[in-house]
């Protein structure tokens, strides 16, 4: 049996009165591809906040074992304003973890971003950026990896990329965990899924967890995706 | 040259070179950050602070610092619990610290010359107090600036990545507007309460038209900055012009050729 990497017992999380997350309990295991899907307001972001640490929940308990690096979602879109070069961004990331980091130049090349590190986050294309933001990440030499919606806004090409660069990360044995909107990409790229829509509606592999029921259940009403065999 | 025969302009000089050097390093991240007026604002308020230290008699610069440095926690403060509009926040902190400040200066016996330097600056109002209290201060803000160098710009690019890589962001956010409080206070006298945040905002303005990354961005600001200050003192002494408005025309004059970069 897998070592558990996160533990998540009977969350429950709400934003003044309204309330997002209801009595939320499963675990990651060490080297998971976890993907979260569900409608808006379902609580996706909610959830890797709470497993950040950047919100508290009125209920319940998070137990981690090892370090996030963590991807926002706007990372990639809402810097045009910033004038910073991929490289300052890639070794912002050291941030508080100063003796754990790993070499910038060794981060750069795994991520392919080291031909566009001089040039400036805002002139990047958006895989590009998401990269960037990932390599940021990776230099903290986290155990575990989180992105909200980290394909958004990129075109199905580079997608495609982006997905196989995050299998390889995982092959290295960081878990993964992502955020997204779409039902195929993580009936696709996923090794487990969540099912979240203010409560869990399901847990497990892509095959058990997104049947017809359960996407119903979802969403309200019925949804057509692809399932691949992995 | 002439120009450096007068104690005044002497201790104009060395005042200008520090703030010049400071304004723009905190510049930087108020305009990255999108928070430009925050300078402005504390310069109001460290204008009330100059009132206040003429109505009590004790030394107005230095309660210029202690009332925008205080202003500066409160609002941020009050800002970092969003229960009310970052700009709108700011609006009542300017007018209500100017309101004040023309109660008070009204109650001393009219709105003279006084009040005009420091709304505009003037380099004859440079004292030696004044230059002792520049100098180590805005040395303590570099050292600060310096300290917090990378923390300052993680939590200026996001807020969210910078907590979840174990930085105190709301720690880093305080220390940001008290360096601001500490500069525009100390600006004031070179140019004005009104212009003070003109030295912070235009010379980063600039330096963002040639768009380099983010420290070579700074250090072209600083670059602007010094420049713009020393050419505005000599030609507020030889064209006997006021200091405050020299500088930020000069200031402007730089802003307008960076676009044709």
């Amino acid at each position: 049996m897998k070592e558990k990497q996160i533990e998540l017992k009977n969350i429950t999380f709400s934003y003044e009165k309204n309330n997002v997350l209801s009595d939320i309990t499963f675990d990651i295991e060490k080297g998971d591809y976890l993907g979260i899907i569900g409608p808006n307001g379902g609580g996706k972001t909610t959830l890797i906040k709470i497993i950040l640490g950047l919100l508290l929940p009125q209920k319940g308990e998070v137990v981690i074992k090892g370090r996030c690096g963590y991807v926002p979602q706007k990372a990639a879109q809402d810097v045009a304003g910033f004038p910073a070069t991929a490289r300052e961004v890639i070794e912002s990331g050291k941030g508080g973890f100063k003796k754990e980091v790993k070499n910038t130049e060794e981060i750069m090349k795994l991520t392919g971003t080291e031909k566009y590190k001089e040039k400036l986050i805002s002139d990047l294309s958006g895989g590009e950026r998401q990269r960037v933001f990932i390599a940021q990440a990776l230099v903290s030499n986290p155990e575990i990896l989180i992105l909200d919606e980290p394909s958004a806004g990129v075109d199905v090409a580079t997608q495609s990329d982006f997905y196989s660069f995050l299998k390889k990360i995982n092959e290295k044995g960081v878990t993964i965990i992502f955020v997204s909107h779409d039902i195929n990409i993580i009936a696709k790229e996923a090794k487990k899924v969540l099912c979240l829509g203010g409560e869990k509606i399901c847990y497990g592999t892509p095959q058990e967890t997104l049947t017809e029921k359960n996407i119903e259940k979802l969403y309200g009403r019925e949804v057509n995706f692809f399932l691949h065999r992995h | 040259m002439d120009i450096f025969n007068y104690d005044f302009m002497i201790r104009a000089f060395l005042a200008g070179f520090a703030i010049s050097i400071i304004a723009p390093l905190i510049g930087t991240y108020l305009v990255v950050r999108r928070y430009a007026l925050m300078a402005d604002t504390l310069a109001h308020v460290s204008l009330l602070g100059i009132a206040i230290g003429f109505f009590i008699n004790v030394y107005p610069l230095f309660l210029a610092l202690i009332i925008s440095l205080f202003s500066a926690l409160i609002i941020e403060k009050i800002r970092s619990s969003k229960k009310v509009p970052g700009d709108a926040l700011l609006a009542i902190f300017i007018s209500g610290s100017l309101a004040l400040t023309i109660i008070l200066f009204h109650l001393m016996g009219g709105v003279g010359m006084n009040l005009f330097a420091f709304l505009f600056g003037s380099i004859a109002t440079v004292s030696l107090q004044d230059v002792y209290l520049i100098f180590p201060l805005s040395f303590f803000v570099l050292i600060f600036l310096s300290f917090f160098r990378e923390d300052l710009f993680l939590s200026s690019l996001d807020p969210d990545i910078a907590k979840t890589k174990k930085i105190n962001v709301s720690f880093v956010n305080y220390i940001l507007v008290a360096l601001t409080a500490i500069c525009v206070s100390l600006a004031i006298k070179i140019i004005g309460a009104l212009l003070a945040g003109a030295l912070i905002v235009i010379p980063v303005m600039t330096a963002l038209n040639f768009k380099k990354g983010f420290y070579e961005t700074r250090n072209i600001a600083l670059a602007f900055s010094f420049f713009s200050v020393m050419a505005g003192l000599f030609l507020s002494y030889y064209l006997n012009l006021p200091s405050g408005g020299t500088i930020v025309a000069v200031l402007l004059l730089f802003f307008s050729f960076s676009f044709l970069k």
